[in-house]
This record gives C-alpha cells, structure tokens and sequence, in this order.
C-alpha cells in the first residue's frame, strides 16, 4: 500500500538551483527504504524535504493521502536520528528521550512509562541519569533512535546514522536496527552513501545520482542486476569494457570485444547493437590458457585475507579478479583465461552519456 | 524567501535601535560639520585646519599613534614568544595578569601613574636622592606622559594579538628551520615573522586606532595644555562651547578610525569581522 | 622549544611595566601623608574608610553598576536574536548587517558621546539616566553580538533540528534546547559588556548630567580639584575588583573564551 509520496517535487537551498526536479518517491507502510547514492546526489535534500526543513517550490509531500507539503516540521511527527546524533547535551538521557512527549503535553507517568521502554528496546536501561557527554558513540546513537522512536512517529528518518561508528560497532548497529525496526513496523527511510549497509538492511533500495533516481528496486535486484552504468560501477561492478552483440543464441547473447567471445545472459538486444559490458571482480574466474574466455597476463596479485586480489592485463584493458582463496594459484607473468559466469555480468546497450 | 523575514524579524529591534541612537546621531555630525546656512560647505573645515591647536593636535595624535604602536609591536615579539612557549598553567596566569590594564577602570589605571610621575612622585624622589637633580622635573603633562600611559593600555592588546598568531605557528617549523641550519633570528626573519604577521597587522591597528583616538590617558596625564584629538575635542564642545569646531574634530577622529578599519579589513578579509 | 633568555628578561620587563604602577598606587593609598608622594609615610586605612563615606563616590557607584547591569541586560536582549539571525539565516543583505552590528566598537568612544550629547540636545528631552542608558546599550551591543554569534557557531545545527522534529516550534526549540547551551557565551558576553560600561569613560563623559553621574566620571571630576589619596584609595579598590572579576572569569568561562569572541 502507497504510504509517501513524493509528488514532481522540485526543492533547493538557492533559487534557480534545484537540487530535486520534478522528483517522484513512493514508500510503503512499514518497508525500510534507502536512499542510496554518491554525496551530492540529493538524498540528504530529500530527506530533509519530507522531514519539513526544506519547502518544495513546486510539488506535493503526501503520507497517507494527507497534503503534507506545507505543514511546519514540529507538526510532523517524524522522527529524525542524525550521523552527529544530535542529543541535547544539557539533558540527561531520561530528558533526551522524553523531550518529544513533553512537547506532546503527556502525563508525567505516561511519559515515564514510554520512557522506560523505548530505553528497554535500544537495551539502555540503567542510563537513564547520564548526560550525552558521558556516553559512548554506540551508546549516543541508541539514545537518538529511542528519541525518535518513543513519539511513535509516523516515519522515522535516518541520515546515514552509522557512519560515525567504528566497523564493529556498525555491523551490530546495522542488525538491532533492522531488529527494531520490524518489531515496531515502522516505515523506515534511510539515507546512506554505502551501498553495503543499503543492502544488509533495506527492502528496498532508491539508488540517486545527481537529483534523480537512477534505479530503484529490491537489494538483490540492485546487486544482480545493475540497470545502468552508473548503478552498475556504484554496486562495484568495476571491471568494463565494451563489446559488439554478434547473436542471440537462446536465453543467451553472443557478444564480441577484439578478438574475445563472451556468453552471457541475455537482454533483448538486436546483432550489431553496441553495447558496455561490466563485471564485479569476484564473478570473475582465472584458468590456466585454454578454451573461452578472456585471455591475458597476470600483472599483480595482491593477499586481502580470505581471497586474493588479481589485475590482469588483457586487450579489453585490465581487469581486476578477486579469486576466494588463501593462497595464490597464479603469479605476475602467468598467462591466464577469465571466465564470468554467464548471469553475472551486466551488459548495457552504448549511450552517448555512459 | 520566509527565512529571509525571519531573519530580519529577529534583527529588527537591533536595527531599530542602532538606526536612532547610532546612525542618525553620526550623520547628522557628519552632516552639520558640511553646513552651514542652509548651504554646503567646508568652511568650517578650513577654519578648524588653520588654527595651530588642531595641527598640533592631529601631528601629535598620529605621532604618539606611531610611537607607541612601535614600541608595542618591538616589546611584544620576544615578550608574546615567550609567553607561547611556556606551559598552559603559567600562560593562562600571565594572560590574566596582562589583561589587568585592559579591564581596570581607566582613571584608577592613569592615576596609578601619577604616583610614579608626580612631582613627588617615584621617579623624581629617585632621581633627588641620588643627587642627579636638585628641583623636581616635570614629568606629567608631557607628550611622553602620555605615550607611557597609552603604552600601559595598549600593550596587552598587542601581546594578546602575537600570542594567538605565535600559538599557530607550529612548533615544529621552527625546529625544522633551525635544523636546516638558520640560526635564531634567520628561523625569526624567515619562519616566525610571516607566519605571525595577521597578528602583528590586526595588533597594530588596535594599538594605533586606540591610541590616536583615547580619551582618559591624555586627559589626565597631558592635561589641558598638551592636547591629542580628544582631548581637543571635549575642550571645543565643553569648555570653548565651540560646537562647530568640535563637530569637525568628531568627523576626523572618525574618519581616521573607520579609514584605518576599512585598510585592515582590505587586508585581511576574513578574520577582520 | 624553550625561549631565549633575552625573550624572558623583555616579557619580564613588560610586566613590571604593566602592573608596576597597580603595585605603587596600591603602597602609597596607604600612606598618611595629605598629599601623593612615594615612599608613603605611616599606615593607614584613613583613605579607604573617607572614600566609602564620601556621598558623591557611593551615588556614582550606584550609578555605575544599575547603568552597567541595565544597558547589559539590554543588549543581550538585542543582541542574541540578531546573532542568531546572522548566524543561522543566510539572507541579501547580511553582510550590511554583520558590518553595522558591530561598527559601534570602530567609532572612536568619545565620538559617539559627543554625537549622541548633539543627537540628544537636538532632538528631544530625553532624561539624562535614559540618554546614558541608551549610549550604553549601543556601546555594548557589539559586544554582546560577536561573543554570542561565536558560541552559536560552535553549537551544532541539527540539535535544534532535532528538537523541532520532535514537535518543539522553532521559538520553543531554541529557548528549551539552544539557550541554555550558550549559557557560557551569555555569561561570557555579560561580563564583557558589564566591565566595558562599568568603565566607559567617552560616551558617559558627554552624557552625564546633573544628579546623575557614572563613577569614572565622577573620579575625573574629583580629580581636577584635590590631590589627596581619596582616589589612590578608591582605585586600589576598583584594580582589587578586577582583579576578582577576572579570577572568576578565568574559574568558571576561561579566559579565551571570554575574550577571543
């Protein structure tokens, strides 16, 4: 069911400037959305502009088919959690987490009660007293998200709140929060330059470039299948290079770059069609030379710990392998084929733009 | 835009009360000191330029501007390294010793001066007992009375300027300097001196803006005969009732303050706000 | 890197020239003797107890410290909106702004006085606690407004974004959440504004009138016509109040922040 949207929003910071043009979003009630993208792309702009903080010039903000576009962000009921996590520094925990229902004018004992729990559900008990100063990044963040939460918000809103957390921490974070989130069904939207956090936590993934979305679909429609170039380099398909389509052979297509033939799975695309072809380094296979596939020289190989990264010179240029094993098999000077998987390997017909 | 009318509902009773009480007092001066009769002109100008009390005045203000924000600038080099050298416990309770004559009442900060330059006062009892004179020598109402006091006041700013400019210059430049093989004062000419020199530009023009424009120090140190620019001024409009006259003084005082601002601001664009 | 000892004798040298004269005047206030002179004969508080009794000094220390707390107070209440406008708004015209907020400390002191006495004479009777009021207030609120709008940019936006997605107006956010975490910049920009007019000399010299004088003036006044230690020992206690101010600055605020505004 459509919960948000976002209506040919077109919104900026400086007249004449618009970050967001005629821009459309559809959320749905309980979904975790991310807005995924390079910084500048304009998912900090949408946020801010559903939380209130920023007015559309032109264009509708609809929740629940209610016209939200002009109401002030103190009315929203939207709760927001900051990368810096934005507390109060003057206020204890306790204060933190009750400011919102203070402002709602609840009974002292309901607000205690509410209090308790939101800090029972970020497992925060015991805190209660503690100043914003006194607490660890991981423990600041748990206070943000039991502030947002404990006004029961109608949407809750996160820009890229983990990032300020160190790796082991974030993973952690990045579980509780899908946790959280579920357990309340709370429409989540979530705002993040990392596509790795996109997909471990999302239902769904908006990925934007340059105040547009360039693709928009479920983690694993991102990760496989790539719609453009630029979703393609941003899900880490690096290695490209391009080719001629010289067959439709069954689900197939037979493509041509120089001298190299390449299977993959096929798009719907007519013989003679220029296209760019690009794949991740890990769905690409190093063998001894022999038989299909592309044929060149290992120029490095690099130890990553539980895989080992390859640059391989080839005529497509080089390409980059990363190969699951704990010991090379292959040393700068050998002569090698890569060979892809044939439904691993994004293939885009040539524009002028790409 | 609604921020825009925001922000100005907010700077509105600021606006309000710096317009009636701040600009219109200092362009009606300004004005009045350009008219006369009904009419535009610099006559009064060139009254007040051609009377000798002025010319004195003005030569002496900007001499004794001069004077001291020299001295100021060669006693605060070695004084603030020094001082960025030293541990933070000993820094701040030098800071706050220095400040003292910037935050004392100015006329119990001049009349401490009285008692070191008085005809009885300490030097003159020195300079009676150890036989060099035999009369006391006068030493208030004297142009150098004045350029001590004002060096008192005007010091601190000079040494609270150098020290935050020193205190950026990192350490290690200067070590690495010396390490190339520039002895102390090449590492000084070379390293410390351009790295220093906004503090030494913005000092410098709070010392000679301050100095040519103070009022308590030449009141009581020179007296009513060795006049600067303020002095003359609050004689004009008080004793002399020669408001024209003063109203001139007032539009050159200000001039020189807010020119001297405007080539500060010239030079160093961002941290001069 | 440690200083050369040549650097150490130089900012030795300034001190005793900084302070040397507090420390004499401090000496002979309390001297016996009818007349300035060093050294002080005897000892005695003499000076001390006649300047406290002395009407015309309590009046003008009163004058002093209202006139001091009032304009103050008001232009705090000037001042941090318009730091808050500068700080948190862009808008055409700010730089105008910015630059006339604080021009009141480029003019020199006894210019505005004087222009403010012409402004006064010329345009209605203002009583004379009101024109000192108002000079004052002008005086300090650039003051009020640089020190304000530097604790404003330290304190981080989002906070109070926070708090008015939280459901708090943007007035309600910044009262509950913003304000009291400038309490160090508002104490800080108090003390600054209250020595400044507690000290003025320029402006209340052309604005005070009959029956109202501020203490510095009052000083000067009584300077022109005696020359016992009524005023050695009214200054030593004036320095001896500066010197607690400054403690208490350096205690509670630090004295960079007080000052580096």
């Amino acid at each position: 069911m459509e919960y948000l949207r976002l209506a040919r929003v077109t919104v900026g910071y400086r007249k004449g400037e618009p970050i967001l043009s005629d821009f459309d979003l559809t959320v749905r009630e309980g979904e975790l959305v991310s807005l995924l993208g390079p910084s500048g792309c304009g998912k900090t702009t949408t946020l801010r502009t559903i939380a209130g903080f920023l007015f559309p010039w032109s264009g509708r903000v609809l929740l629940k088919d209610k016209d939200y576009t002009r109401v002030p962000p103190h009315r929203r009921n939207f709760g927001l959690v900051y990368q810096n996590y934005a507390l109060f520094p003057h206020l204890s925990v306790f204060e933190n987490v009750a400011f919102g229902l203070r402002m709602r004018r609840l009974p002292r004992e309901e607000i205690r009660r509410r209090v308790e729990e939101a800090l029972r559900l970020v497992s925060l008990e015991g805190l209660e007293r503690r100043l914003p100063g006194q607490l660890s990044g991981g423990q600041r963040q748990r206070v943000a998200l039991a502030r947002a939460l404990v006004i029961r918000p109608e949407l809750l809103l996160l820009d890229e709140p983990l990032s300020n957390l160190d790796a082991k921490l974030r993973a952690g974070m990045r579980t509780e929060l899908k946790r959280i989130q579920r357990e309340l069904s709370v429409t989540a939207i979530y705002v993040t330059h990392d596509q790795s956090e996109a997909m471990a936590l999302s239902d769904r993934v908006v990925l934007m470039r340059a105040g547009r979305i360039e693709q928009e679909g479920t983690p694993a429609e991102l990760y496989f299948r790539p719609a453009t170039p630029f979703a393609a380099d941003f899900m880490g398909f690096t290695n490209r290079f391009d080719a001629v389509v010289e067959a439709r052979e069954g689900g197939e297509l037979v493509l041509r770059a120089g001298r190299v033939r390449l299977r993959v799975r096929g798009e719907d695309l007519a013989p003679g069609t220029e296209v760019t072809v690009a794949i991740r380094p890990s769905s690409l296979r190093l063998f001894p030379p022999g038989g299909e596939g592309i044929p060149g020289r290992v120029v490095s190989h690099a130890f990553q710990g539980e895989s080992v990264q390859y640059v391989v010179e080839t005529g497509l240029g080089e390409l980059v392998v990363v190969h699951p094993e704990s010991t090379p098999r292959f040393s700068p000077g050998d002569e090698v084929v890569a060979r892809a998987a044939p439904d691993e390997v994004a293939v885009f017909p040539r524009k002028e733009d790409a | 835009m609604l921020t825009t009318r925001k922000a100005l509902l907010l700077s509105v009773p600021a606006l309000a009360v710096l317009a009636a009480f701040f600009l219109v007092p200092l362009a009606t001066t300004f004005i009045d000191s350009l008219r006369e009769g009904g009419t535009w002109t610099i006559g009064r100008y060139v009254a007040v330029l051609s009377q000798r009390s002025f010319r004195v005045a003005l030569i002496r203000s900007l001499k004794l501007g001069a004077l001291v924000t020299a001295i100021a600038a060669l006693v605060s080099y070695p004084a603030a390294y020094a001082i960025s050298k030293l541990g933070r416990t000993k820094r701040t309770l030098l800071m706050s010793l220095i400040i003292l004559p910037l935050m004392t009442n100015p006329v119990a900060r001049t009349y401490a001066w009285f008692v070191v330059m008085g005809r009885h006062g300490i030097i003159n009892q020195a300079l009676l007992s150890l036989g060099l004179v035999d009369r006391p020598v006068k030493i208030l109402y004297t142009e150098g009375a004045i350029a001590v006091g004002l060096l008192q006041l005007f010091l601190p700013l000079m040494l609270l300027s150098l020290v935050s400019a020193l205190e950026n210059v990192p350490g290690e430049l200067e070590e690495a300097a010396r390490s190339l093989g520039a002895n102390g004062l090449r590492a000084f000419r070379r390293v410390i001196l351009p790295l220093s020199a906004d503090g030494l530009v913005i000092g410098g023009t709070l010392v000679f803006t301050g100095s040519i424009t103070a009022y308590v120090t030449p009141a009581i140190l020179g007296g009513t005969r060795v006049l600067m620019l303020s002095t003359l001024l609050y004689q004009k409009a008080m004793t002399l009732m020669d408001c024209e006259g003063a109203t001139v003084v007032a539009v050159v005082m200000l001039l020189l303050a807010v020119g001297l601002n405007a080539l500060l601001r010239r030079l160093r664009p961002r941290e001069a706000a | 890197m440690r200083a050369p000892r040549s650097a150490l004798v130089v900012l030795s040298l300034s001190l005793l020239f900084l302070l040397g004269p507090f420390v004499i005047l401090f000496w002979s206030s309390f001297g016996t003797q009818a007349s300035l002179a060093f050294p002080p004969e005897g000892f005695t508080i003499y000076w001390f107890k006649k300047v406290l009794g002395m009407r015309m000094f309590v009046d003008a220390f009163r004058v002093s410290v209202l006139l001091a707390l009032s304009s103050t107070a008001a232009a705090l209440v000037l001042g941090i909106p318009a730091a808050y406008a500068l700080v948190r708004f862009s808008f055409p015209g700010k730089s105008f702004l910015e630059l006339l907020f604080t021009s009141p400390i480029i003019v020199p002191g006894l210019v505005l006085g004087f222009a403010l006495l012409r402004f006064f004479t010329a345009a209605a009777r203002y009583p004379v606690s009101l024109r000192l009021f108002l000079g004052h207030m002008v005086l300090l609120f650039p003051y009020t407004v640089r020190v304000i709008s530097a604790s404003l940019r330290n304190f981080d936006p989002t906070v109070e974004e926070a708090a008015v997605s939280l459901g708090a107006p943007r007035w309600s956010a910044f009262l509950r959440v913003v304000l009291p975490n400038l309490r160090a910049g508002v104490m800080a920009a108090f003390i600054l504004a209250f020595i400044t007019s507690f000290n003025n000399v320029p402006v209340s010299l052309f604005l005070s009138g009959p029956g109202v004088t501020t203490l510095p003036i009052q000083m000067l006044t009584y300077m022109e016509y005696y020359y016992d230690p009524t005023i050695a020992a009214l200054s030593t206690l004036l320095i001896l109040f500066t010197v607690v101010i400054i403690q208490l600055v350096e205690k509670t605020l630090g004295l960079s922040t007080t000052l580096g505004g």
